[in-house]
């Protein structure tokens, strides 16, 4: 291994590795303030510089190689000089506004200024007049940019937005939107927790709170299953921010979507049904309601007349718990919301691996040299996935084949993107297996020069190929020695845990449970954390039969158009304020914590569901961590561990086969298909539940994204009267927002 | 030639000041003292600052210098750039107003921090001429107040960009490529440059030769990065974004010859709003390009590809129509409100030995009309063993056609050594790799033949004597060494020059001496209004990246002859050129950078597999090696500035 010598010391390093990352590497301190590892370093500072024993002049070790034999010195005279030089450059054109500026406390600016000693300007310098801009969630106040670069290098470069340019030269030079006109991206917000001054900050954490006041607590995001780190910032029992950590990259939902709690609808106490309205019980009074009306029920229609219906967003012991109660009671009575909707390509899943799981992890897909996204729209279902997409790309010179129903905004990136008219993917597999277009034959010379294969299989795919089984097919025609990854995207937050439950094996469905409400074979019916969808799926039947039952019975944190018809509506805490454990997407185990203490009534699902098998004779934990340690640990491939372990990084094991796909092709004629998608910047009921406005002093703050219930179709196909001759739609395709009414 | 009265200049302190203009020095950069009417009053660029009038306040002219750095000249990418330029010239304007010898320190150690860190060399350049002033001539800064109003003119530019006949903007795009911004690299290229997708595989590069990382290791592979974007675009199946400038105009253009220069004025007028129509002897696009340049160097699809997006700009193309056969200079003249004639250089040159003209069968009459034959998929006789006779690109592209086909022993004969070869290096490498024997130093002087047949050429060794007016040396034969070189093929190709033979006396255009037409120094246009002239058949043979520079030159004449009723140069633009004849790349300089990694050379058939096809045999960058080539880039940008009386 070559060698390099800094400050006299030698140290090995990897051809292609700059002085800064041998330097960090080994602890040697160089100050930076551009420089990011995810991004391609930029040299915009100069705090970096060192000099090199032979080279005249200073360089920046951020963009400087290293090379054999070289000699560099990090902390000589001349070095801190011109580094002190630099940072008076932006001190004196930067706002001296820290009492006012948001980002005081926590500003690189600011602590690097402090660092270096500067106590006061060495020239005095007009400082800038640039404008401010307002982009909804994002504020951008250039005249505090230091042109870093890190915004619009994380837009390009992590998130494949690329919404962010620089519009300008020299002094002039600002960061703007790549329209010049609102900002349209992804929302992520990453732009802001790099920014290392005030210009970028989050519009709902602006004048809110001072940085020193927030305590910072690192927890899960729960709104979706790729299951991201989040630091939430707590301040006199309230959340203010959430942001990314380091060692994730976040988005909207993970960064905005955290005031639902806060919601109107949210109930803090039992709820029991009085005419057309619910009125608040206590505990006891609700719980002997149940017993009662249960008892009854019992009583007319048999023991078997309960029937459970569970949410995938719920926690594993919850999912686990109800699972266990099921098979206590003798009862197969039970389904999870992925059933409601179209389960098919789970089945088809497992008997194509053995498993529900996912192949590989989001690493894998790091590491794929080809990667086809299918039918995904990634940034309404699970942006974090993204992300790993963009680096295979960019830094692993990936190649990205996207078929879907549209063309997604990371376009610019993709090798191939192709749009799956009349929701025939199937058709462009066989195309491609036929080498007959020009498309195709690239994509077969892809797949012949790859060694590592990923799929990415989304809800556009699930809702409108008809033979699902195709994309397995097609997984054998690529090879199953190339598979490196194969992810079915789901926006459940605990889709795995679901699948893994064993409730998908009970042969129950939704039409049988439909079936056994009209013919009064069921008459109560517990849904919890269930929310159906009034436009799609087995939803509609349920909520029709709904009204031939005795008992419904809500666990929920919110009053909604579903469960106001509730007899009785049990508050739930949310995941801020409670720990429990989901499975993400690749198998991670994730925890939620309880960051802070909220005034309510509500309870744990773990501890309702103890209270609801009481009643029907079971005994099971009232606590998550009482019903981790017994009913979850060790079973179905999770492993082994206590529940304060959980750390995000432990893995559920995964051992799959690959087997065959049967498949033939059918002809099919070019109809209309409806795909029901979410509405951009949301992808559950519970993110909807998180546009809070809140009254301070008569300003109002928006917290989240209002739902835009667009419905967007490609050529041949008109919804409500409206036909499009949208290009980047794929003919014959009509994307729904799922609970349009 | 310009008087300078007082300034420093590439390490040469000038001073004339007291002394009656006559004395004065002659000034060490070629500028002319009128500026369109204007006078000249001083010259500031990376080297130093020249003062060509006793009333010039060179301080204020500094002070407007570093203004524009740092609003224009500097990309504002980095700390000491984007403020610190600004700040020298702000104190460069207090010292104006009141000197100080602290203030002058000040400003002496703030420009010393810039020229030591900033990311590019804008503002370390930039930073040159007023280091030099206040060392040398702290007096005049000392002076108040005789500032009268000037007009700043100034040129950003940088070595490979003044290197590249195109003027592509190559550290510009080049960081674009640093960014992974593939597809704004391309529209950089765009701006000066039609056919990357051609430039990017077949150029000569001169642009490297004026790399300034050449001067420490090998230059940045420029060539190469500039097809990755255009390669980006194609294999990433990315529909071109074109901007075009300016609504329809009413204007029409007829071009003669779809070839690089005829393309590209063709690009450029569409850009601008003007309807254009082309004409091509040929029935395909691309001219010399098509015919001879052949496919394992420039696959005719790509080259397809670049011509379907100027088409795509509402540009007409009409093949197998010949000037002086089917269309008439005259006819066009009334048709169009400009025409441009770009037909190249499609004549091959006689190498004037006995039995050339005989008509012996195995005698191919040019390298150019046998690459053009058999590009056009026509049967091409040519027998087993070919000897080829030529150093140039055309000579090398036939002998690496010929021994693609069915031929067993296939030769080239050139009259001087290897390195006097005007072929590129890497081609004759290639050509060896693939088995093409070569005799330097020897030259034919007899073709035998028998039966009318040809059984072999004879030749004569030749040395290098005295040079010559081009000034290479002049080969001259060895007396009695002649040898015997049996060939069946014979095939010419020692160079090549316009057919003008459609011209007529009552046309009124001017030829020149070397059989090309005489057009006007930088205005492309002949001895008749309206019609020009671009690229090889103005020139004479040349690369294919200097017809497009002509072409784009001749289109933005073309556009001031119409919608101004004149031709011209800007200010800008004649401080441009002015900048290009001085040469901005200094091969003597003295480089202060660290080492960088080495060169990244691009995947490459093996010459046993290229042999046999016409393949291409160099293919793409990945986009990690495009990455990796392009840190390799100095981003040596650099900005002149003149000041001109205000009038």
């Amino acid at each position: 291994m070559p060698e390099i010598y800094i400050n006299d010391k030698s140290y090995p390093f990897e051809e292609g590795e700059t002085i800064l990352e041998v330097a960090k590497r080994n602890n040697i301190y160089i100050p930076v303030m551009c420089y990011l590892k995810e991004i391609t370093p930029t040299g915009a500072c100069r705090l970096c510089l060192v000099e090199i024993e032979g080279v005249d002049k200073p360089a920046a070790a951020c963009v400087t190689y290293a090379i054999e034999g070289m000699k560099v010195y990090t902390d000589t005279e001349k070095v801190k000089k011109d580094r002190k030089r630099m940072l008076d450059f932006v001190l004196i054109k930067h706002p001296l506004d820290c009492p006012v500026c948001d980002k005081a406390g926590e500003c690189m600016l600011q602590d690097t200024a402090y660092e270096f000693g500067i106590n006061e300007e060495s020239v005095s310098s007009e400082k800038f007049n640039k404008p401010v801009f307002d982009w909804g969630f994002i504020v951008n106040d250039t005249n505090l940019c230091i042109m870093c670069e890190r915004c619009v290098k994380v837009c390009h470069e992590i998130t494949g937005c690329s919404a962010l340019k620089i519009e300008e030269r020299g002094l002039n030079n600002i960061i703007n939107t790549t329209t010049g006109g609102a900002l349209s991206c992804d929302f992520c917000g990453l732009c802001v927790d790099y920014c290392p001054v005030g210009a970028l900050l989050d519009k709902p954490y602006k004048h809110s709170v001072r940085s020193w006041d927030l305590d910072k607590i690192n927890t899960f995001c729960t709104h979706c299953p790729v299951g991201c780190e989040i630091e939430v910032d707590i301040h006199d029992n309230e959340i203010f921010r959430c942001r990314s950590t380091e060692n994730s990259f976040i988005c909207s939902l993970g960064r905005y979507a955290f005031k639902y709690p806060e919601n109107k609808n949210r109930i803090n106490s039992p709820m029991m049904k009085e005419g057309d309205s619910h009125v608040a019980a206590d505990w006891d009074t609700a719980i002997n309601k149940i017993e009662e009306k249960i008892k009854s029920i019992k009583q007319n229609y048999g023991d078997d007349s309960l029937a459970f219906v569970l949410g995938s967003r719920l926690d594993t012991e919850t999912i686990m718990g109800y699972k266990k109660l099921a098979d206590e009671l003798g009862t197969n009575k039970i389904l999870t919301d992925i059933q409601f909707e179209n389960d098919t390509i789970y089945k088809i899943h497992k008997s194509k691996f053995g498993t529900y799981d996912n192949i590989g992890t989001l690493g894998d897909i790091k590491d794929s040299d080809l990667i086809f996204v299918i039918g995904s729209d990634l940034s309404t279902e699970a942006l974090g996935i993204k992300w790993n997409i963009m680096n295979a790309v960019i830094h692993n010179n990936a190649k990205l084949v996207t078929i879907g129903a549209k063309r997604y905004e990371y376009d610019e990136f993709t090798d191939i993107s192709l749009l799956a008219d009349y929701g025939n993917y199937a058709g462009i597999f066989e195309d491609i297996k036929s080498g007959n277009s020009e498309f195709s034959a690239d994509i077969r010379e892809y797949i012949d020069s790859a060694g590592k294969v990923s799929f990415i299989v989304g809800n556009e795919y699930i809702s409108s190929e008809t033979q699902p089984e195709s994309v397995y097919a097609f997984l054998d025609y690529v090879g199953d020695n190339k598979l490196k990854s194969f992810f079915v995207v789901s926006d459940k937050t605990n889709i795995t845990a679901s699948l893994n439950s064993g409730i998908m094996d009970l042969d129950y469905t939704p039409e049988q449970l439909v079936k056994d409400i009209n013919n009064s074979r069921v008459k109560a019916v517990v849904a919890v954390g269930f929310y159906p969808f009034e436009t799609y799926g087995s939803y509609k039947m349920l909520r029709k039969s709904m009204k031939n039952i005795d008992l419904f019975i809500s666990v929920d944190m919110f009053v909604n158009d579903f469960n106001k018809k509730a007899d009785i509506i049990l508050p739930v805490l949310s995941p801020f304020e409670s720990e429990g454990s989901y499975l993400t997407l690749d198998g991670r185990v994730i925890k939620s914590s309880a960051v802070y203490t909220p005034d309510t009534d509500s309870k744990t699902d773990v501890s309702i569901l103890s209270g609801i098998a009481r009643i029907l004779g079971v005994a099971l934990p009232e606590s998550n961590e009482e019903m981790w340690s017994t009913f979850v640990s060790g079973k179905n491939g999770i492993p082994a561990i206590d529940f304060y372990e959980i750390d995000g990084f432990i893995t559920k094991s995964k051992d799959f086969d690959i087997n065959k796909t049967a498949f033939s092709y059918e002809n099919r004629s070019e109809g209309t298909v409806e795909i029901f998608v979410n509405a951009k910047y949301h992808n559950n009921f519970l993110s909807v539940t998180a546009v809070v406005e809140k009254d301070i002093e008569g300003y109002v703050k928006k917290h989240y994204f209002d739902v835009d219930n667009t419905v967007v179709s490609g050529k041949d196909a008109c919804f409500d009267g409206k036909c499009s001759l949208d290009d980047n739609i794929a003919k014959g395709t009509i994307l729904i927002p799922k609970n349009l009414k | 030639m310009s008087k300078v009265l007082y300034g420093f200049f590439k390490g040469q302190l000038i001073d004339n000041r007291g002394k009656p203009q006559e004395e004065w020095s002659d000034s060490p950069v070629k500028i002319d003292k009128d500026f369109n009417g204007k006078n000249l009053k001083s010259f500031i660029n990376w080297d130093g600052f020249l003062v060509y009038d006793d009333k010039c306040d060179i301080l204020i002219a500094l002070a407007e210098y570093m203004s524009e750095i740092s609003s224009y000249g500097c990309c504002g990418r980095c700390f000491p750039g984007r403020i610190g330029t600004k700040l020298v010239s702000d104190e460069l304007y207090k010292l104006r107003d009141e000197y100080s010898k602290e203030k002058s320190d000040l400003i002496y150690d703030l420009c010393v921090s810039i020229n030591d860190s900033a990311k590019c060399t804008v503002a370390p350049t930039s930073v040159i001429p007023v280091l030099r002033f206040l060392e040398n001539f702290p007096e005049e800064a000392e002076k108040n107040g005789k500032s009268e109003n000037t007009k700043v003119v100034r040129h950003l530019t940088a070595p490979c960009t003044a290197g590249c006949p195109a003027n592509v903007k190559i550290p510009e795009f080049i960081e674009a490529i640093k960014d992974y911004r593939f597809l704004e690299a391309l529209a950089i290229i765009r701006e000066t440059m039609p056919l990357p997708g051609v430039c990017g595989r077949v150029c000569p590069h001169p642009c490297e030769e004026n790399c300034r990382r050449g001067l420490i290791d090998d230059p940045v592979n420029i060539m190469v990065l500039k097809r990755t974007p255009w390669d980006y675009e194609y294999y990433h199946h990315k529909t071109p974004q074109i901007p075009i400038y300016r609504n329809n105009t009413g204007k029409k253009v007829g071009i003669v010859g779809a070839g690089p220069a005829g393309l590209t004025a063709a690009y450029y007028l569409a850009q601008l709003g003007h309807s254009v129509k082309i004409y091509d002897m040929l029935n395909e696009p691309g001219g010399m390009v098509a015919r001879g340049i052949p496919d394992y160097r420039q696959p005719r699809e790509l080259l397809r590809r670049e011509v379907d997006i100027i088409k795509s700009l509402g540009v007409e193309i009409q093949y197998n129509t010949k000037l002086g056969r089917d269309i008439f200079l005259e006819d066009l003249r009334s048709d169009y409100d400009a025409v441009l004639i770009a037909i190249g250089a499609w004549k091959s040159r006689d190498m004037g030995v006995e039995g050339e003209k005989e008509g012996y069968e195995g005698v191919i009459s040019g390298g150019i009309y046998f690459l053009n034959d058999f590009a056009a998929g026509k049967e091409v006789n040519i027998g087993k063993k070919v000897l080829v006779v030529g150093g140039g690109n055309t000579a090398i592209d036939c002998v690496r056609t010929a021994i693609r086909m069915d031929t067993e022993e296939v030769s080239l004969i050139y009259r001087r050594a290897r390195e006097q070869m005007p072929a590129e290096d890497y081609e004759i490498e290639d050509a060896i790799e693939e088995g093409v024997n070569f005799h330097f130093l020897a030259n034919p002087v007899k073709i035998l033949a028998e039966n009318g047949k040809v059984v072999g050429v004879e030749c004569v060794r030749m040395k290098l004597g005295e040079p010559d007016d081009s000034g290479r040396r002049r080969p001259v034969p060895i007396e009695g060494s002649n040898f015997v070189l049996e060939v069946d093929t014979v095939i010419p190709a020692i160079g090549q020059y316009p057919d003008l033979s459609f011209l007529s006396e009552k046309d009124g255009i001017g030829v020149t001496k070397w059989d090309t037409i005489k057009v006007k120094d930088n205005f492309y246009v002949t001895d008749v209004e309206g019609v020009f002239s671009a690229g090889d058949c103005e020139w004479g043979p040349n690369t294919v990246v200097k017809a497009i520079g002509a072409g784009r030159w001749a289109a933005i004449m073309m556009d001031r002859y119409m919608m101004e009723g004149d031709v011209y140069l800007t200010d800008e633009e004649k401080l441009q050129l002015t900048l290009y004849d001085n040469k901005v790349f200094d091969k003597s300089e003295h480089l202060c950078e660290p080492p960088t990694i080495k060169r990244v050379h691009q995947e490459k058939l093996p010459p046993e597999v290229r042999v046999n096809s016409f393949e291409e045999i160099e293919k793409p960058y990945s986009e990690k090696q495009a990455y990796l080539e392009a840190t390799r880039c100095l981003r040596c940008m650099r900005m002149a500035m003149i000041s001109l009386e205000n009038k």
